[in-house]
């Protein structure tokens, strides 16, 4: 078996899981070794063409019942505020007394310091105006955050930013557009969806309304289009009859996404 | 996944967006039936918000994940007493739309579906991990409890053995 040259590392070297000296010797001796370089083209074309193999998207009821199931469990679970029974470990671990008079004597002193500011604080900073200007800046900073994050390379990275875009109680019209922008352009399916769902928040204005219209048969997902033709059905528009209708015609449009368009048409007319 | 153990529950969402299809997609490979995998993968979200003061942070989240979900799997088995088995047809309905169009595209999805669903479990389950999930060695290691040279062999052994019955079932000759 011309195999036991590579041997067991031959998958390994294909799906980049050994380290870089080994890689070098494996490429080296499929350089000079006709058997296990045929052994390796056979091995990678098999993995390459399990990696071709389509993903197939769940239905949309598996979304909804998560949601649902969150939602439940953060009204029903009081101990979602708790913090986590986990022991302190590292440099705070160490600086934390072990004795237990050590650590009332700790607690007592940190709550006294503690009334002592608040104390301060409140003779010094009572003004309204300032308080409503702190609040601005966090809002203004989320907002930038949001704004930061939807531009990461990583794909994660944007959902993140669209989750923070839920914690600013009114988008503005900038929020809004880089949302929309996520939804038509954004190369991950999952981004695309999370937009859609915080823009629905703002389902309620004509302008996101027209442009989630439009931007329907564009969408290159079946997945992302039958998302916004339940947005577009749940806001009753039926400004949106047309397009909907212009999309059941075209060949390029996928069944499934034809047969929820029809569904939706019914719902609208 | 450090902000859900500690309260931010809504975090979980995007951890949900990011991961809930592959997941879904392990349990369908692994098992062909889409109703059990959709109830799979509502079960392993249940399980971490149950279960996220046991993730210590210490290493990656989906090696976490995956070891869950695998718990999942295993239960789930153990009570529907469902044969995770299936007769080789593929797991697209009439009613679905297909994914590509041409008829070798097809018949390659189909031929290399059947060889997977061929596998004894453990060598399916092992190449889903390494394949489609992206895990590297070290996680799956981690989530099957052996070490790296372990997964190394057997993630190559699996790989050997789907050869084999692909190129039986289409009727070509190793190489």
């Amino acid at each position: 078996m011309t195999s036991e040259h590579v041997g067991d590392d031959l998958t390994g070297f294909i799906s980049g899981n050994l380290d870089a000296e080994t890689s070098e010797r494996i490429r080296a001796h499929l350089a000079g070794c006709a058997g296990c370089r045929s052994e390796f083209l056979a091995m990678n074309a098999l993995w390459e063409s399990l990696g071709r193999l389509p993903d197939e998207p769940p239905a949309d009821s598996v979304r909804a019942r998560f949601y649902e199931m969150l939602q439940t469990y953060q009204q029903t679970d009081h101990r979602a505020v708790a913090r986590p029974k986990m022991p302190p470990d590292g440099w705070l671990a160490r600086l934390f007394p072990r004795r237990p008079v050590f650590q009332f004597a700790l607690t007592l002193a940190a709550v006294a310091t503690g009334v002592w500011f608040g104390y301060q604080f409140k003779h010094e900073h009572t003004d309204g105006a300032e308080l409503t200007q702190l609040h601005q800046e966090v809002i203004g900073m989320s907002r930038l955050l949001t704004m930061s994050l939807l531009q990461q390379q990583s794909a994660s990275e944007r959902l993140r930013g669209v989750s923070l875009s839920y914690q600013i109680a009114e988008p503005d019209a900038e929020i809004t557009k880089v949302l929309l922008e996520t939804l038509k352009y954004d190369p991950n399916v999952n981004v695309r969806l999370a937009a859609l769902d915080a823009l629905s928040r703002n389902a309620n204005q004509s302008d996101t309304r027209r442009d989630l219209i439009q931007s329907l048969h564009r969408q290159s997902s079946p997945l992302v289009q039958m998302a916004m033709i339940d947005l577009i059905v749940q806001m009753q528009d039926k400004a949106s009859l047309d397009t909907l209708r212009r999309m059941i015609q075209d060949p390029e449009v996928n069944k499934a996404v034809k047969k929820r368009i029809e569904q939706g048409i019914e719902q609208l007319s | 996944m450090l902000e859900v153990r500690d309260g931010g529950l809504e975090r979980l969402a995007p951890l949900f967006e990011r991961h809930h299809v592959p997941l879904y997609n392990y349990y369908l490979r692994m098992t062909r039936d889409r109703e059990l995998s959709e109830d799979m993968v509502q079960e392993v979200f249940l399980r971490i918000l149950k279960y996220r003061h046991t993730f210590r942070g210490e290493g990656d989240f989906t090696p976490w994940l995956y070891h869950i979900a695998r718990n999942v799997r295993i239960d789930c088995a153990k009570q529907r007493r469902h044969e995770l088995t299936f007769d080789g047809e593929s797991h697209d309905n009439a009613e679905d739309p297909p994914y590509r169009e041409s008829a070798e595209f097809k018949q390659s999805v189909s031929l290399l579906n059947v060889a997977l669903a061929r596998l004894p479990e453990e060598k399916r389950e092992i190449i889903l991990m390494s394949r489609y999930q992206n895990l590297k060695y070290n996680a799956i290691a981690e989530v099957l409890g052996c070490s790296v040279d372990a997964v190394k062999v057997r993630v190559h052994r699996a790989m050997n053995e789907l050869r084999q019955i692909f190129y039986q079932l289409s009727g070509e000759t190793p190489a």
